[in-house]
């Protein structure tokens, strides 16, 4: 049971809890930096990295951290752990720290990872702290790089630099600006939530034919 | 979830909920405020954790402060090498600053310049931070131009930074009418991307004027490697009217000058 | 300076940059801005008066201490403090001065914390190398820029209401089309003055 657990924590950030799509955290970078999937993929890791490292330091001193100024301290951390990673960028990575811009500083405000550290983090052990981080992050990279292909494909012909024989064509460059971004998104998170409305309804009518057929039998 | 926080409306009627998760912050971020009003020592927690962090972080500084210096040095390099005739020295070596946005390189072979490097930064105008570098040959024309930094989000603008609009540039005069047509120039536009377009034509004059005004190619031409302090070189006359100094620098054009391209022809668009 | 030059550039951060619908910056109180129109207005005016206050305060952070002491790493850290302080400093000042827009604003004032338009601006103002005056003209024109962003929102809001739109696209999906529609619009912007 406790593996079953750890895998559910895991997997909820990827589908069910994706902090994107279904929790609408973190949009702003994902409507930015998505012009191209190998972006997407830069962004998703520096802020999974943020998001590790935060939500074990949190959970670390959690018993420590004073409740009405946790979020000032959770602050405190993340922006220390974001400037690490704009630091690694720079020196390591410098054509990704280029296109990423002002969005990698601005992790320390992506509410995703603020908003584990609140949801989770301060209430749950290192190890579990550590999955979520994992979970969430995992599912934000996913997001990015399902808007990043959509708008890297139709917008420039390519995925990842390599070239689509049917959309090189003719790209919709539209897609590469924002309202490309913005109407991807729109429509993604809208798919998302058709296909939970699905589930949700396949899941009510299987629990009326169950107390129907319970009533029938008794 | 609890519905009243201080006297605060959790969510008050005429927001839209954006997700829950999103009110959770805010929440939190609420019952923070004024807590150092009513007891200082509550901001020793956060504070000490910020006196540790900080220290992390002086750590990791102290690791990347070469490499990123490195990173940008060799950036630098590249895109200088891109965009000038070839040359051998260390060209950053040679970087003067001409005026706060406009900066200058010279590059040499075989003990002689054999071309001029320039960045050109323009902060105004809608663009917004837009900077280009420019590679200058001997015989007064553009060798190559090149965006260096731009603050706009990829799209049509970034079209005007790349080929072809990028190379009608190149083996244009130095005093070549740098605008676009709409303007009354002769330089092509992108469609939809204007003023990017006039911010590569904005930052080229500029840096071309700076150029000028510190002695133009006379002036560097004959010391690569010193700062220009004194009047310009020996040769022509201090003052160059348009015409008159693409024909003296033909006249004194340094041997190996013969290894730059030929000037194309002016006014021809792409 | 000339004047025409300082005319461009906030013009240009309003309509050309918008901090909205092109830098993508503050999208989350857009998109969940109010429909009427005075208490949409209402977080304009906080937001504009936290960014402006936030350059002010943090450009001169960034180029009188972080630089000379070479901790200019630090900025990030030094900017989000100071900005979560201004906040907290203006949730003080409207509960006192102003209660009914202070309630109206409910959580979303604290929220202006985590907005990415402050710190987005404030970075920026630092990236572009502009100097102290004309960093504070460009952060007013951001500011303004998203003011003229959440009116029009708002009142598509409220058209909106009358709108029979598909149980997927309820929220912020269809907010996130029409913000899309609007940027279309706005691309429009790219030729001016020309």
């Amino acid at each position: 049971m406790a593996t079953s657990s750890v895998s559910a924590e895991f997997m909820k950030g990827i589908w069910k809890d994706n902090p994107v799509l279904r929790l609408l955290l973190g949009l702003c970078p994902v409507l930015a930096v998505t012009t191209s999937v190998e972006n997407g993929l830069g962004m998703g890791a520096a802020a999974t990295f943020v998001l590790l490292c935060s939500n074990i330091v949190v959970s670390l001193l959690r018993k420590i951290i004073p409740p009405r100024m946790r979020i000032p301290c959770f602050i405190v951390v993340i922006a220390a752990f974001v400037t690490i990673v704009d630091l690694v960028l720079q020196g390591f990575f410098f054509e990704l720290s280029k296109s990423l811009g002002v969005f990698v500083p601005l992790i320390v405000v992506n509410c995703i990872i603020l908003g584990r550290a609140e949801a989770f983090a301060s209430k749950n052990g290192i190890f579990m702290s550590m999955i979520d981080a994992l979970g969430m992050g995992i599912g934000f990279t996913f997001a990015l790089v399902a808007v990043g292909t959509v708008r890297e494909i139709l917008g420039n012909g390519t995925w990842l630099g390599f070239p689509v024989p049917p959309f090189t064509a003719h790209p919709w460059i539209i897609m590469i600006l924002p309202p490309g971004a913005f109407i991807t998104l729109g429509l993604l998170i809208a798919g998302m939530n058709a296909i939970t409305q699905r589930q949700e309804e396949l899941r009510k009518s299987r629990e009326r034919e169950a107390r129907l057929a319970k009533g029938g039998a008794a | 979830m609890p519905e009243q926080e201080q006297q605060r409306s959790v969510q008050p009627p005429e927001h839209e909920e954006i997700s829950e998760a999103r009110e959770q912050i805010g929440e939190a971020l609420a019952q923070s405020s004024g807590a150092a009003t009513i007891s200082p020592l509550i901001m020793l927690p956060p504070v000490l954790i910020a006196a540790v962090m900080g220290l992390l972080l002086a750590m990791v500084y102290a690791v990347t402060e070469e490499p990123i210096a490195e990173a940008k040095r060799k950036d630098k390099q590249d895109k200088l090498t891109q965009v000038m005739p070839a040359f051998g020295n260390d060209i950053l070596a040679t970087e003067q600053e001409l005026s706060e946005d406009v900066r200058l390189y010279v590059g040499e072979h075989e003990g002689a310049a054999s071309g001029f490097g320039m960045t050109s930064a323009v902060k105004t105008g809608y663009s917004g931070y837009f900077s280009i570098v420019f590679g200058i040959a001997p015989d007064g024309t553009i060798e190559r131009v090149r965006v260096l930094e731009s603050a706009e989000t990829p799209g049509l603008g970034s079209k005007a930074a790349e080929s072809p609009y990028i190379d009608q540039f190149d083996g244009k005069p130095l005093d070549y009418s740098f605008m676009v047509a709409k303007d009354g120039g002769e330089i092509d536009a992108v469609t939809g991307a204007t003023i990017t377009s006039r911010a590569v034509c904005s930052a080229l004059s500029q840096g071309i004027g700076a150029f000028e005004s510190a002695g133009g190619i006379k002036e560097f031409a004959s010391r690569p490697t010193d700062t220009a302090e004194q009047p310009g070189a020996t040769e022509a006359a201090p003052t160059m009217a348009a015409e008159e100094e693409l024909a003296v620098a033909e006249e004194t054009m340094e041997p190996d000058a013969a290894e730059a391209p030929a000037a194309e022809e002016v006014g021809s668009g792409n | 300076m000339g004047v025409a030059e300082i005319l461009m550039l906030v013009l240009g951060a309003i309509l050309v940059n918008n901090v909205i619908f092109q830098q993508f910056l503050g999208i989350c109180p857009y998109l969940g801005v109010s429909k009427k129109l005075d208490t949409a207005l209402g977080m304009g005016f906080a937001v504009t008066f936290v960014m402006t206050l936030a350059v002010a305060v943090t450009w001169p952070i960034y180029h009188l201490v972080l630089v000379p002491l070479d901790l200019g790493y630090l900025r990030t850290l030094a900017f989000i403090l100071v900005i979560a302080s201004l906040v907290q400093l203006v949730e003080i000042v409207l509960r006192k001065v102003a209660k009914g827009l202070f309630d109206a604003l409910g959580i979303y004032l604290p929220l202006i914390t985590t907005n990415c338009a402050i710190l987005g601006v404030a970075l920026l103002a630092i990236q572009n190398e502009y100097n102290y005056p004309v960093a504070l003209l460009f952060a007013f024109g951001s500011a303004i820029g998203f003011i003229l962003a959440i009116v029009i929102f708002a009142g598509i809001r409220e058209r909106m209401e009358l709108m029979e739109v598909p149980k997927a696209m309820e929220g912020v999906p269809i907010a996130l089309v029409i913000a899309g529609i609007v940027a279309m619009a706005f691309q429009g912007f790219a030729g001016l003055g020309g």
